[in-house]
C-alpha cells in the first residue's frame, strides 16, 4: 500500500468515526428486554395480526412512584376500550413483566409460564378484563423498574376479527434511584467535562475560521496545512516525539484530574449534606476519577515520556527497540483515557474507587455505565503499560552503546530497569483481574460473585498484589531523576553507586511481597499479616540507603543552587515524610485503627506529589533544555517551588491530624469537629493547585524568550548531553562510545 | 550510516487505538448503556465500528511487513553479550512471553483459590447434596466425552512439532515444504478450535441431572452429575463454570490469534518464501506456538482430569 492510498483510508476512517459520533444518540434502547420471542409466548399471540389500537386504555394501578426495598405491592391491571365482548364469552388477556422485582400470581386468574418471569392470563382470567396480582420490590434502591404491559380488548367470537391489543409502559423507582428527569441536571465534574469541550471546540472554530479570514484561505487549505502539522505527530515512531507526547498528555490529565482533586476539596471545605454541592454519588465518582487519573493518566504516562525521552540518549541508542510498539503504546494512552471518562458523558462517570474494589464493583451499586468504561478503559491502560515494559526492557539490554555496561548506566535509567521489571510481573495480573471483573458485570460469570461461592477478596488480592508494586513503578523513577539531578548540582558522582542501584533492586523485589499491608483489616491470616509487616518494614533499609547516599553525596559537593536542584532538595524532605508515615502504617494495630482514614491520604500523597510529582517537576526543570534547547525561566521556577512547597504541606500535613483524630476518606462529608482544619487544607490546596499555573506559564514563556542552553547548561555527566538540544533526529550521529576518564582514547 | 535505520512513520497505531476505544465503547454501552442501563442496543454499531477500525490498523501495520522482502529489517547492533546472539525480535518475543506467563497464572491461581477452599462433590457427598458451595468439577462433564479433550492435546502438541519442522525446511530452503507444514500447523489448530467448540456446546446444552439421580451419588455414566447442572453447564452457572470457560476461553483465543498469524506467514510464504536468510518469523511464531502449547499442559490436567 502506498503513502496515498494510506491516507485516503485514514481519512475515510476518521471520516467513519465522525459519522459514528453524530449517530451517537440516536441508537434506541428496547427499554425493559422484552424481545419478539416473549411476544410470541404473550397472551396476545393470536391476535398479533390485528392492529395495535390506542382505542385500548390499560391502566395500571397501585404502582406506588417511590418503591421501598422488598417491599410487596398489590397491583391491578385494567384495559378499557377496545370492542364490546359478548356476555359470556372471552374478554381479554395481557402480559406484564419488570426488568426488576418479581411478579407473582395471587389468584387462579393468572399465572407465569415455567422460567419465564413475566405474568399472562390463564383460560379463567381471558374472562376478564381486569386482574390483580404481586410485585416484590427489588432488594436494591437505586433501581428504576419499567413494566411493560401488553393488553388486549376482545370481542370473545372466534377468530382474531374484531380484537385490539395496546401496549403500556409503566415505572417506579427506587428512593436513590437516578430518575429519568435528573439527567436534565449535569453534575459538577460533567458541567466543567462539557464546558472544556466545548471551549476546544469553540477555540478551534474560531482559529481556523481566523486563518480562512486572515490568510484569504479556503477551509480546505487551512486544514490541510493543520494536517501537516498534526500528521506527524499521528504517525511519529520517534522516542522523542512519543516521549513529548506522553509528557504533554501527562501533564494535561495531571490538570485535569488537579481539577478533580479541587472538587472533592471544594466539597469537604464544610460538612455537606446531599446534593449540597456534590451529591454523594458524585463525590464517589469524583474521587475514583481523581485517583484512576492521577496514578494512571499522569504519574505513569509523565514517567514513560521521560523515560522515553531520555533513556535512548542515556544508554547511546537511536530508539527503542520496537518503535511502532512504543507508538501503539502510546496512543492506547489518549484513547484509553478517554474510554475511562466517557462515563462522564452517559450519566455518570466510575464511582467504585481507584481500587475499584470487589463487590461493590460487581455490585447493583454501581450501576451507570460509568464504571463498566472505568473497566474497559484500564484494561485498554494496562495494555498500553505492558507493552512499554517489554520495550524497554528489551531496549536496555540490549541496545546500548559500547562502554555502556549495566553498572554504567546512568542512575535514571536503572531505576527504568527495575521499573520495567516491576510492571511486566505485576501489571498483566490487574488487567487480567479486569477482564474478569468486565466478565462478571458484563457477562454473567461469578467470578466476585459472593452469592455463587466467590470471594469479593479474591480482587483484593489481586489488585493489591499489582497495586504495592505500582506504587513503587511511581516512585523509583523518581529516585532516579532526584539521583541525576543531586548528582549534578552536587558536582559531585552520586555517593555509592553500587548500592544505590542494589536498593533499587532490593526494593523492587520485597514490593512483591509485601502487598498485605492494604489488607490487613480483611480478616487474613495472621500468620501472613505478621510476615508482611515485617516485610513492609524491611523496605525502610533499602530507602534509607538511598536517602542517606544522596545526603552524602551532598555533604562533600559544592552544590549550585538552581530549581531543579532545589525542587529535589524539597523532593527529598517530603518524600521522607511520607516513606516514615509509611512505616507507621505498617504496623499492625496501628493501621488497624488509621487504615482507611485521613492518615492513610496524607501518607500517599506526601509520597506520589511530595515524591513522585515534586521530583518530575524538578525533571522538567532539569531537562527541558535538552528537549527545547531553552533554559527555563529561574525566578518563576522559584515562585513556583515556594508556593508548591508550602501550600503542598500546609494542604497534607493537617490530613495526618484529623486522620488520627478519626476522620474516614471516601465520605462526602464530615464530623463537625474536623471543620476548622479542613476548611485550611482547602484553602491551602486551591493555592496549591493554582501555583501550577505559574509553572504551565513557564513552560509557555520559557519556549519564546528562555535563554539558550547549549549541548550542556549544567554540566552533566550522563549521554544525554553529549548529544545536541534539541538532540537531532536520530538522536546520534554515530553511536557513541562510553569511555572512564582513565581510559585511553 | 544516519538514515538505514530511518523512521518510517506510521498511522496503523493510531487507528488501531481509535479502533480499540470504539470497540470497548460501543461494548459498554450495548450491554449497560441506555435510560435504565441495561443496554442499548442501538450500540452495536460502534462496537462493530470499532472492530472495523481496529482490523484496518491491524492490516495496516501487516502491509509494511508484507511488502519488504523479509520481515527482519536490519537487526539493530549489539555490542553487549547478553544471551548469546538472538536477534532482538526474538528477545523481545522471550520478554512478552513472561507477562502471558503472568497472565495465565493470574487465571490458574484464581482458580486454585477457589478449588482448594471449596470440598470436592464427590467426597463429600452426603453433605453437599444440592448446596453451591461443593466444587463439581467440570472435568466429571467431560469424562463422558474426554475423547476429544485428548484428541485435542496431541493436535496441539502435533503441531508443536510441524511448527519446528517448517523451520527447519525453510532453514534447508525448501520453500515448499515450509508451506506444507505451516499449512498442517493451521489445520491442526483449527482442529483444535473446532472440537473445542463443539466440546463447550455440548456442555452447555447438556442435562446432567434428572428425576431419576440418586441425589446421595454421582453417576457419571448417567448423567447424573449435579442438580445445578440440571440446565446444563455455563459459564453463569456456578464458579467451577466460570473458571472453566474463562481460563480454557483465554486459551483459546491464544489460540486463535495464532491462526491468524498462520495465515499471514503461509500467505507469506506463499508469496517471497521463507529460505535460509529469511525465517526469522517463522521462528518468533514458534516460540508464541510452544508457548500455547504449554499452557494447554497446564490447563488440560487442572480443568478436564482433575
Ligand atoms: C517507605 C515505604 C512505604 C511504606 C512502608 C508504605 C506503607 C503503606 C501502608 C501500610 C499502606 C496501607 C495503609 C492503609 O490502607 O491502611 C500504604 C498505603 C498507600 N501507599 Fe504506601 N508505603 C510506602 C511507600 C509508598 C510509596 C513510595 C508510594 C507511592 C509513590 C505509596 C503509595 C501508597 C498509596 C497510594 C496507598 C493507598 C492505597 C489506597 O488504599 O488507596 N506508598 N502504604
Ligand atoms: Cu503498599
Amino acid at each position: 500500500m502506498n503513502r496515498k492510498s494510506l491516507k485516503i483510508l485514514s481519512l475515510g476512517f476518521i471520516m467513519s468515526i465522525l459519522l459514528a459520533i453524530s449517530a451517537f444518540p440516536t441508537g434506541d434502547s428496547i427499554p425493559t428486554g422484552i424481545t419478539d420471542d416473549n411476544l410470541v409466548k404473550n397472551g396476545c399471540t393470536c391476535h398479533t395480526d390485528g392492529p395495535m389500537s390506542s382505542d385500548v386504555v390499560i391502566t395500571l394501578s397501585d404502582l406506588p412512584e417511590k418503591y421501598n426495598v422488598s417491599q410487596v405491592y398489590t397491583l391491578t391491571l385494567n384495559i378499557s376500550g377496545g370492542p364490546d365482548a359478548l356476555a359470556d364469552g372471552n374478554q381479554g388477556g395481557f402480559f406484564i413483566q419488570s426488568n426488576y422485582g418479581t411478579l407473582e400470581s395471587i389468584d387462579n386468574n393468572t399465572w407465569m409460564p415455567e422460567g419465564e418471569t413475566h405474568l399472562t392470563h390463564n383460560e379463567e382470567g381471558n374472562n376478564y378484563r381486569e386482574w390483580s396480582f404481586n410485585w416484590i420490590a427489588p432488594e436494591s434502591d437505586s433501581k428504576v423498574v419499567k413494566f411493560t404491559v401488553y393488553g388486549n380488548s376482545v370481542n370473545g367470537a372466534d377468530g382474531n376479527a374484531g380484537d385490539y391489543w395496546n401496549k403500556g409502559e409503566f415505572s417506579s423507582a427506587g428512593v436513590n434511584a437516578k430518575i429519568a428527569e435528573d439527567h436534565g441536571e449535569l453534575s459538577m465534574p460533567q458541567k466543567l467535562i462539557y464546558a472544556f469541550t466545548v471551549l476546544v471546540v469553540t477555540l478551534s472554530v474560531v482559529v481556523v475560521g481566523n486563518r480562512m479570514v486572515v490568510n484569504d484561505q479556503s477551509f480546505e487549505d487551512v486544514i490541510k496545512s493543520y494536517w501537516k502539522c498534526v500528521y506527524p505527530w499521528l504517525t511519529t515512531t520517534d522516542h522523542k516525539y512519543i516521549g513529548t507526547l506522553y509528557i504533554c498528555t501527562g501533564f494535561g490529565f495531571f490538570f485535569v484530574g488537579g481539577i478533580l482533586g479541587l472538587l472533592i476539596r471544594w466539597q469537604l471545605f464544610e460538612p455537606r449534606i446531599d446534593g449540597d454541592f456534590l451529591t454523594y454519588e458524585e463525590y464517589n465518582s469524583t474521587f475514583t476519577m481523581h485517583g484512576t487519573t492521577m496514578i494512571f493518566m499522569a504519574a505513569m504516562p509523565i514517567i514513560f515520556g521521560f523515560a522515553n525521552y531520555l533513556i535512548p540518549l542515556q544508554i547511546g541508542a537511536r530508539d527503542l527497540a520496537f518503535p511502532r510498539l512504543n507508538a501503539l503504546s502510546y496512543w492506547l494512552l489518549p484513547t484509553g483515557g478517554f474510554v475511562v471518562y466517557m462515563g462522564y458523558f452517559t450519566g455518570g462517570a466510575g464511582d467504585v474507587g481507584w481500587t475499584g474494589y470487589t463487590p461493590y464493583a460487581t455490585g447493583d451499586s454501581s450501576t451507570t455505565p460509568g464504571t463498566d468504561f472505568w473497566v474497559a478503559g484500564q484494561i485498554m491502560l494496562g495494555a498500553s503499560s505492558t507493552l512499554t515494559a517489554i520495550n524497554f526492557l528489551t531496549t536496555m539490554l540490549r541496545m546500548r552503546a559500547p562502554g555502556v555496561t549495566m553498572m554504567r548506566m546512568p542512575l535514571f535509567a536503572w531505576s527504568i530497569f527495575v521499573t520495567v521489571f516491576l510492571l511486566l510481573l505485576s501489571i498483566p495480573v490487574f488487567t487480567v483481574a479486569l477482564i474478569l471483573l468486565m466478565a462478571d458485570r458484563t457477562f454473567g460469570t461469578l467470578y466476585f460473585d459472593v452469592a455463587a461461592g466467590g470471594d469479593p477478596i479474591l480482587w483484593q488480592h489481586l489488585f493489591w498484589y499489582f497495586g504495592h508494586p505500582e506504587v513503587y513503578i511511581v516512585i523509583l523513577p523518581a529516585f532516579g531523576v532526584l539521583s541525576e539531578i543531586i548528582s549534578t548540582f552536587s558536582r559531585r558522582p552520586i555517593f555509592g553507586y553500587t548500592s544505590m542501584v542494589y536498593a533499587m533492586a532490593t526494593i523492587g523485589i520485597i514490593s512483591f511481597i509485601v502487598y498485605g499491608h492494604h489488607m490487613f483489616t480483611t480478616g487474613a491470616d495472621p500468620l501472613f499479616r505478621f510476615i508482611v509487616m515485617l516485610t513492609t518494614m524491611l523496605v525502610a533499609v533499602p530507602t534509607g540507603i538511598k536517602i542517606f547516599n544522596w545526603l552524602a553525596t551532598m555533604t562533600g559537593g559544592s552544590i549550585v543552587l538552581k530549581t531543579p536542584m532545589i525542587f529535589a532538595l524539597g523532593t527529598v524532605i517530603t518524600f521522607t515524610i511520607g516513606g516514615i508515615t509509611g512505616i507507621i502504617l505498617a504496623s499492625i494495630p496501628v493501621d488497624v485503627a488509621l487504615h482507611d482514614g485521613y492518615f492513610v491520604v496524607a501518607h500517599f500523597h506526601y509520597v506520589l506529589v511530595g515524591g513522585t510529582i515534586f521530583a518530575f517537576l524538578g525533571g522538567v526543570y532539569y531537562w527541558y533544555p535538552k528537549m527545547t534547547g531553552k533554559i527555563m525561566n529561574e525566578k518563576l521556577g522559584l515562585i513556583h517551588f515556594a508556593l508548591s512547597f508550602i501550600f503542598f504541606n500546609a494542604a497534607f500535613y493537617p490530613m495526618h491530624n484529623v486522620g488520627i483524630e478519626g476522620m474516614p476518606r471516601r465520605y462526602a462529608t464530615y464530623d463537625a469537629q474536623f471543620t476548622e482544619l479542613n476548611e485550611f487544607i482547602t484553602i491551602a490546596a486551591f493555592i496549591f493547585g493554582f501555583a501550577q499555573l505559574i509553572f504551565v506559564y513557564n513552560v509557555i514563556y520559557s519556549y519564546k524568550n528562555g535563554e539558550d542552553a547549549g549541548n550542556n547548561p549544567w554540566d552533566g555527566w550522563s549521554l544525554e548531553w553529549a548529544t545536541a538540544s534539541p538532540p537531532p533526529h536520530n538522536s546520534f550521529t554515530e553511536i557513541p562510545t562510553l569511555k572512564l576518564a582513565e581510559e585511553e582514547d | 550510516m544516519s538514515d538505514d535505520h530511518e523512521h518510517h512513520g506510521t498511522i496503523a497505531p493510531f487507528i488501531f487505538c481509535i479502533g480499540v476505544a470504539l470497540t470497548f465503547i460501543g461494548l459498554v454501552m450495548a450491554t449497560a448503556g441506555g435510560e435504565d442501563k441495561t443496554g442499548d442496543t442501538g450500540y452495536w454499531f460502534v462496537f462493530f465500528l470499532g472492530l472495523a477500525g481496529l482490523l484496518t490498523g491491524f492490516f495496516m501495520w501487516v502491509q509494511d511487513y508484507w511488502d519488504q522482502d523479509s520481515e527482519e529489517g536490519e537487526d539493530i547492533e549489539v555490542y553487549h553479550d547478553f544471551w548469546g546472539t538472538i536477534t532482538t525480535r526474538k528477545f523481545g518475543m522471550w520478554i512478552f512471553l513472561l507477562t502471558e506467563v503472568m497472565v495465565f497464572s493470574t487465571l490458574l491461581s484464581a482458580y486454585l483459590r477457589y478449588r482448594a477452599a471449596v470440598p470436592d462433590y464427590d467426597s463429600n457427598l452426603a453433605e453437599c447434596v444440592g448446596i453451591d458451595p461443593c466444587w463439581v468439577p467440570a472435568a466429571d462433564i467431560i469424562r463422558s466425552h474426554l475423547i476429544f479433550g485428548v484428541i485435542n492435546t496431541f493436535a496441539l502438541l502435533l503441531s508443536s512439532l510441524t511448527v519446528v519442522l517448517a523451520l527447519y525446511a525453510a532453514r534447508n530452503n525448501n520453500p515448499k515444504a515450509t508451506t506444507r507444514y505451516l499449512m498442517a500447523t493451521f489445520a491442526l489448530g483449527a482442529l483444535f478450535l473446532i472440537l473445542k467448540a463443539w466440546e463447550w456446546g455440548e456442555m452447555k446444552n447438556g442435562h446432567f441431572w434428572s428425576d431419576h439421580c440418586d441425589p446421595l451419588k454421582q453417576d457419571i455414566a448417567n448423567h447424573c452429575i449435579a442438580p445445578k447442572y440440571e440446565h446444563g453447564f455455563w459459564l453463569d452457572t456456578s464458579l467451577e463454570g466460570t473458571t472453566f470457560y474463562i481460563t480454557t476461553g483465554t486459551h483459546g483465543a491464544h489460540v486463535f490469534i495464532g491462526l491468524i498469524a498462520l495465515l499471514y506467514l503461509i500467505a507469506k510464504a506463499n508469496k517471497d518464501g521463507y529460505n535460509e536468510e529469511y525465517h526469522d518469523t517463522i521462528e518468533l511464531f514458534g516460540l508464541y506456538w510452544h508457548y500455547v502449547d504449554v499452557v494447554w499442559v497446564f490447563v488440560f490436567p487442572f480443568f478436564y482430569l482433575y
